[in-house]
């Protein structure tokens, strides 16, 4: 197909999921703006965290001041899930080539995860691929510290009645549903959304880790 | 400095969380077990994020609203399109809708 044609596919597939996370960009920037958080550092964090709900945990609980390990290890568990998406991408991203095997993981995110994972079922080539992952992944970076640095820059709170809030739990929705092809996966899904609910009081968000993997255990324990 | 050396080192954490399974599987033939476990991951970790944001709100059951109606809408069009472009603007497109109308 060409690394051009992937790449542009790439920023395709990404381009409705920019569109809903880009107003997110404003309102992490926003919160950033507002606090005693300095705005430069709440902008470097974009790029060098690059995961929305860590970053904002992370902000909101220093600017609470909350101790700076336990700040830190609740961001970082909000983005173990991360370990789980390196690990489906791992049989593809491991034949990226010497250093892009180290570098592309950087880009992983919910969205990119899904996204690159149903290209790659009916697009074999490493070198397509690659070229797929990384353009699509560098878009959603420069979507989203755009987002970041405009709601720092203008503090301009996003009108309430936007409804923003709904397109996080609506984001994962929309990457959820095409991944439910068959019982295993009905069944993992079912029970990760269960053991969450049950496990609601978990500190640290740790009931989305917890249910993920609850969840495999129990899609593979399904019959095709 | 506190917040600098805070983002430094969530970022490295971060990205070693990204890393971690690209080289610990990497260069190991996967089993034709682990492959399908690997798949069932995607579903797994959305579902347990949307059961987080959408069923619960914080640490208890979140309170029936516009918001249900919207995300079963925009279930019912990701079944049928499979496009994640028309699943978000369906939901955010009832929502709105249903917001205006209720006032």
């Amino acid at each position: 197909m060409g690394a051009r044609a992937a790449g542009l596919a790439g920023i395709r597939a990404l381009f409705p999921l920019a569109m809903a996370v880009f107003p997110f960009g404003i309102v992490y920037g926003v919160l950033v703006a507002r606090g005693d958080f300095p705005n430069a550092v709440g902008a470097l964090a974009s790029p060098v965290i690059y995961a929305g709900a860590a970053q904002i945990a992370l902000v909101d609980l220093l600017d609470r001041d909350t101790p700076i390990a336990m700040a830190v290890g609740t961001a970082l568990i909000i983005n173990l899930r991360m370990m789980m998406y390196s690990a489906a991408l791992a049989p593809a991203i491991a034949r990226f080539g010497r250093g892009w095997r180290v570098a592309a993981p950087y880009a992983i995110t919910d969205q990119l995860t899904v996204v690159s994972l149903l290209w790659f079922e009916k697009n074999p080539d490493p070198r397509d691929r690659r070229a797929f992952f990384v353009t699509g992944g560098l878009f959603f970076l420069g979507v989203w510290v755009l987002g970041t640095l405009i709601g720092i820059a203008t503090g301009a709170q996003v009108p309430d009645g936007l409804q923003l809030g709904f397109a996080i739990p609506l984001t994962f929705l929309a990457l959820l549903m095409p991944t439910l092809r068959g019982r295993p996966e009905l069944t993992a899904a079912l029970a990760a959304g269960l053991v969450v609910v049950l496990v609601a009081g978990l500190p640290y968000s740790l009931g989305v880790p917890v249910g993920a993997v609850v969840g495999v255990l129990a899609g593979m324990a399904a019959p095709r | 400095m506190t917040a600098l050396i805070a983002v430094l080192i969530t970022g490295l954490g971060t990205y070693l969380i990204r890393l971690s399974m690209v080289i610990a599987l990497g260069r190991i033939t996967l089993s034709h077990r682990a492959e399908r476990a690997l798949s069932l991951i995607p579903p797994a970790v959305l579902a347990a994020l949307v059961a987080q944001t959408l069923v619960l709100d914080e640490d208890s059951l979140r309170t029936l609203s516009s918001w249900h109606p919207a995300a079963l809408a925009a279930a019912v069009v990701a079944w049928r399109t499979r496009s994640i472009g028309w699943t978000l603007v369906t939901g955010m497109t009832v929502l709105w809708t249903i917001q205006a109308v209720a006032g």
